[in-house]
């Protein structure tokens, strides 16, 4: 009896982990879509709200393939930048937020109303190229982020269009149809944001804006220098937040939603849950801002790792310190050849940190005594839990 | 319709549409309305500036101020060095042009700019400057124009020489490009000029190492021996229109000019030439932004110091209100100077202008009683400082020239302003660092701007510089002014004991919707009515057509006539005498034409003839005045205020004796009629000059070679008003002074 309870158990516990896996946290990829829909210089704040964005969701993990950045103008080689090719949100100019490693996927006059819808539903021409395409999943994780010039139930695109609040909202209602995300988080800085995310009604949408009807969303501060104000307050204190926080953190959206002070955004944030399922406080940020995946340890990769590791420790030679040569002739100081080796000890420290707790113990076993113990344990249970009148029972 | 409006058997008439209704009610009392029209409109005018609304920068792109400026102690140090090396440099020489340009030159050159030279010699049709009773050193009187414009260009050497030289911008890709002016004039070369100069090449120099830089900085230093404005437009002219036809000579004489000027001192000078293309007129991208500035020396007014603005650019137009804006917020807010708009220094002592204004602080203070929540007045004093200087404004656009250089850059559509800047003597460098700082802080802001001034308005008045007049509020008295014209007009037709019946009625509805279209009124009647009317029409339409006809002649002889050379007063009576000769001449060929027209002449239609011209009058006095609006609006608001009184109440003089004598007396008809002959009397063309001469003769040195070369430079520049006097002005006082002389028949009606 204790056995087909033992088993009734297992299957349980089977079946609940899979309900969790497909209700709970357990999405397998990140997307972020970032968008600066306004041009001209004296935009120059969207940009850097966007690109601040794009920051932070790549200092969180967010891949570069994984994120598509929308800049509706080149405000780094715009002729009034007094720092040419460089983009700042901050007058202390600390941070360039236009370095070397940023990738602009729709840039300029790319930037439209239909390009951007495209983009979301994934109805591409042929030749859009795989960077340019959101190829997400029902198991992905969206960050919408979008800044730019709204009105009342409308946001401006390139001074020329607007996308409608229902046009969103139907937009995402085909992405939800099309399994095109497990939840869609939608972050918008544009004054009366509020009305932008009023008619969405697909499930799994979770929307923020900046701003309530009627209401303006303010830049926070003008760099007197470049002559422009560079930052909105509400991604100002967007960014004050996530600067604090970790790739590991455990930070909530809800005590993100409670950061905002009305006093100093001037103008107050407005979010809906309703179409989101999980409550709030259990929604980890990173789960939309970063990459944060859960990982898996299984038993056996594991041993063939280590295996591999114990076969294969590797010696290096002398050959291989002309490989550690810098190209370019600088004299070779030993001491630095010998840092670069990697010493053998080191390999193996690495790759046991690696392989995970497991290694350690099984170590000291040959390996075939181990996996013949294990395996008539195994053999033991089964017998004892399918032949109820087993000689072992006890 | 016909048919059932004379059907007798109808007791009761069908009862008229309410438009119908209201047409015949608006020419039932159509005296009283015209009168309450005129005077609702000059009240409107006196209460433009307190409907004046608070200025505002409409373009978010501009962002006056939001950069800081660079221009520091530095650059106030090298102005004053310069200004002083300027000084020192023309105290030296003899040759002044030639010792500022090699200055400029070389100072242009060290800051890595583009320099070239531009000469030019002033064109045949040189624009004569003309002096108006607040000549503020703009304009110079000019009599030796005809001297100099005897000769065709190709022959003549240029005499003077503007420099030149552009700065690129770093990252731009060098389309657009911003112009600024600093003249001198190297026959009267002092202090200021060499200050001018001095704080041109500070700001050049730290414009010359601006990174933000979006546009090219143009500046131009013209030479302005011949006044500015003529350097500049010659300048703006080679600039938009390289001349092609004659480009070998054109260079050879322009390198004739330059070793002439430039290197009598040596090799270097030659070598500069050569090596450098100085001849070579080279230009950056479109013109968006032209900006005039000069710096005089002055006191400081109240403790503050002060930028005086003109903007009034050929015909009153204005550059965009949002240019303004930025330079007031940049002064006001940034830098605290404070900005003026020019004014005449008369108009601000005009007492009843005070007087008026006290008069709506007392209705304020009644209406404040009733409702306390209520004030429109300003403050009197405030009222008549506002109202001088929308006057003065206005007078400026009415003369119809350009206020400035700034006036060159608006025959381009390129928006542009005249700033002076009054440096005190003492605490100099504060001044010129707040000078420095506020046109590098306009320029930036200009910079940020992506196309041409586009977004606040152009057609607008200023009554201080933080209110304006916006064209649609502007409007109303000019509407209200010429409202009546039409309906009098109406009422001549179709006087109202006949308007009984239905078909009247009908007309009348017509004739007050197309009122101001006499032709198809004209039409209309002559199917509507017997011949007999249809005959005094063709009278009248004759009558105004040969007048028009006369008015037209008189513009063309005044153009033909301007291009002889003679002296002015000479012209002056050749014009007078082929003007009242033609008149004759009209007049013979109107009387042939009616003579020769074979209708039948019914007493009726006699009697009411000049009703008729009257109406015609009226009808073409009001398109006049409305396509005149257009042009220029003050003109055509003058011109309404001073013809329509005319047109209104003029009436035969044996009409207004025949009513006052008769048994019905109104006083108010009597009065109506002599006011109407008196101001007809006033504005006839023998009538205003006397007035005028009367009045400013004291003012002005009125003779008859002041006359004409004030005529032939309206002519020059092209002002609205010559063309109102003339075209619009002169036949319709003409006419007015025919109806007032015109001789009714004998019998009494």
């Amino acid at each position: 009896m204790g056995s087909v309870t033992n088993l009734l158990a297992l299957l349980v516990l089977a079946l609940l982990a899979g309900g969790e896996a497909s209700e709970g946290p357990a999405h397998t990829n990140n997307w972020a879509v970032l968008v600066c829909t306004s041009r001209y210089w004296f935009n120059y704040r969207h940009m850097a709200n966007t690109l601040s964005l794009y920051r932070t969701v790549k200092r969180l993990g967010i891949p570069d393939d994984h994120i598509i950045l929308m800049l509706a103008d080149d405000m780094a080689c715009n002729a009034r930048n007094k720092y040419p090719a460089q983009v700042f949100n901050n007058e202390d100019h600390r941070l360039n937020l236009y370095g070397d490693n940023v990738e602009v996927d729709y840039r300029g006059y790319e930037v439209t109303v239909e390009n951007f819808l495209r983009l979301l539903t994934g109805r591409h021409d042929a030749a859009v190229p795989r960077s340019k395409r959101l190829i997400s999943d029902e198991n992905s994780n969206i960050l919408l982020y979008m800044t730019g010039h709204g009105g009342d139930q409308f946001l401006k695109f390139q001074d020329a269009e607007d996308i409608q609040s229902n046009d969103l909202a139907d937009a995402f209602a085909q992405m939800y149809e099309k399994k095109r995300y497990r939840e869609l988080l939608v972050m918008v800085d544009t004054c009366q944001a509020a009305t932008l995310h009023s008619q969405l009604y697909s499930p799994g949408v979770f929307a923020v804006g900046s701003s309530l009807k009627g209401e303006n969303s303010y830049s926070h501060h003008l760099d007197a220098d470049v002559g422009v104000t560079v930052v909105d307050r509400f991604t100002y204190y967007t960014l004050q937040f996530f600067e604090n926080l970790e790739i590991f953190s455990n930070t909530t959206l809800q005590s993100l939603l409670q950061t905002y002070n009305p006093k100093l955004l001037d103008s107050h944030i407005n979010y809906r849950s309703d179409l989101f399922a999980r409550p709030l406080d259990q929604v980890l940020l990173t789960d939309f801002f970063g990459s944060v995946m859960e990982v898996e340890h299984t038993k056996s990769s594991t041993q063939m790792y280590a295996e591999f590791v114990d076969v294969n420790v590797y010696e290096p030679g002398e050959d291989d310190i002309e490989l550690y040569k810098p190209s370019v002739n600088i004299p070779v100081n030993e001491e630095t050849i010998a840092d670069l080796k990697p010493s053998p000890e080191q390999g193996i420290e690495g790759l046991i940190s690696i392989a995970g707790m497991f290694q350690s113990d099984l170590n000291n076993y040959d390996l075939p005594v181990v996996i013949g113990v294990l395996g008539l344990a195994f053999a033991v249970s089964l017998v004892s839990s399918i032949y109820p009148y087993s000689p072992f029972k006890i | 319709m016909a048919k059932s409006a004379t059907g007798e058997e109808r007791s009761v008439e069908p009862k008229p549409r309410p438009l119908v209704r209201l047409g015949r009610q608006l020419i039932l009392h159509v005296h009283i309305i015209s009168f309450f029209c005129y005077v609702a409109g000059v009240v409107a005018i006196l209460i433009l500036p307190m409907l004046a609304k608070n200025t505002y920068i409409s373009e978010n792109a501009l962002m006056p101020g939001s950069g800081n400026a660079a221009f520091s102690n530095s650059d106030t140090l090298l102005a004053r060095s310069s200004a002083e090396e300027l000084e020192r440099l023309v105290s030296q020489n003899v040759n002044v042009q030639r010792a500022v340009s090699k200055w400029l030159i070389e100072e242009m050159t060290a800051t890595g700019a583009d320099c070239y030279v531009h000469p030019f010699s002033l064109p045949a049709s040189a624009l004569s400057s003309t002096r108006f009773p607040t000549s503020s050193g703009h304009f110079k009187w000019n009599t030796s124009n005809a001297s100099v414009t005897g000769g065709d260009l190709e022959e003549q050497a240029p005499s003077a020489m503007s420099v030149v030289g552009i700065i690129r911008a770093p990252q731009a890709e060098g389309n657009e490009a911003v112009v600024l002016v600093t003249p001198y004039d190297p026959d009267d070369f002092w202090h200021e000029s060499a200050l001018t100069l001095g704080m041109g090449l500070a700001l050049f120099s730290r414009l010359s190492q601006a990174l933000w830089l979006a546009r090219d900085i143009v500046w131009l230093v013209p030479d302005s021996k011949y006044g500015v404005y003529p350097a500049v437009a010659n300048w703006l002219e080679e600039y938009h229109h390289p001349p092609i036809n004659h480009i070998s000579s054109h260079q050879d004489m322009k390198l004739e000019l330059l070793r002439k000027t430039l290197s009598e001192d040596g090799e270097s000078s030659q070598q500069l030439i050569d090596s450098q293309t100085l001849g070579d007129f080279k230009r950056a991208g479109t013109i968006a932004t032209g900006l005039v500035y000069e710096l005089k020396s002055g006191l400081r007014q109240g403790g503050v110091d002060t930028i005086t603005v003109w903007a009034e650019g050929p015909n009153g137009q204005m550059p965009n209100l949002d240019f303004i804006n930025v330079v007031n917020s940049i002064a006001v807010y940034r830098e605290s100077l404070q900005l003026r708009l020019e004014t005449i220094p008369g108009i601000k002592s005009w007492t009843w202008l005070k007087t008026v204004g006290m008069v709506f602080e007392e209705i304020n203070k009644l209406t404040r009683v009733i409702t306390p929540s209520w004030s429109f007045a300003l403050p009197a004093a405030t009222y008549a400082e506002n109202m001088a200087t929308l006057f003065s404004s206005m007078f400026f656009q009415i003369i119809g020239l350009p206020t400035g250089a700034h006036g060159a850059f608006r025959d381009y559509q390129i928006d542009a302003i005249t700033l002076q800047f009054i440096i005190p003597t003492q605490g100099q460098d504060y001044v010129l660092a707040k000078v420095g700082r506020h046109l590098e802080g306009v320029i930036r802001s200009v910079n940020n701007l992506l196309e041409k001034w586009h977004q606040s308005f152009f057609l607008y008045f200023l009554s201080a510089l933080n209110k304006y007049i916006s064209v649609g509020v502007y409007m109303i008295p000019f509407g209200l002014l010429v409202l009546s014209l039409p309906l009098q007009a109406a009422a001549l037709c179709y006087p109202v004991k006949e308007a009984g019946s239905a078909t009247t009625d009908v007309s009348t509805q017509s004739s007050k919707i197309n009122s101001t279209k006499q032709r198809a009124k004209k039409q209309r009647l002559e199917r509507k009515s017997g011949a007999d009317d249809s005959g005094s029409w063709l009278e009248a339409l004759v009558l105004v057509g040969a007048v028009q006809l006369w008015a037209f002649f008189a513009a063309l002889a005044l153009f033909l006539i301007s291009g002889t050379k003679t002296t002015a007063e000479f012209k002056l009576r050749c014009w007078l005498g082929v003007v009242a000769l033609s008149l004759l001449v009209a007049f013979t060929v109107q009387k042939f034409l009616t003579g020769s027209m074979h209708y039948k002449r019914s007493t009726q239609a006699h009697t009411q003839s000049w009703t008729v011209v009257k109406a015609v009058t009226l009808g073409i006095t009001a398109i006049d005045l409305a396509v005149m609006s257009t042009i220029n609006f003050p003109v055509s608001l003058i011109g309404a205020l001073t013809l329509v009184p005319m047109c209104l109440g003029v009436f035969p003089i044996q009409h207004s004796w025949r009513y006052a004598h008769s048994d019905v007396k109104s006083v108010v008809g009597i009065a109506a009629s002599a006011v109407g002959t008196v101001w007809t009397l006033a504005m006839s063309p023998i009538g205003l000059p006397l007035l005028i001469w009367s009045f400013y003769g004291h003012l002005l040195d009125i003779n008859s070679e002041n006359v004409w070369n004030f005529a032939e430079s309206l002519l020059q520049w092209r002002s609205a008003l010559l063309p109102h006097i003339l075209v619009i002005h002169l036949p319709c006082a003409v006419l007015c002074l025919y109806i007032l002389l015109s001789r009714l028949p004998s019998q009494r009606q």
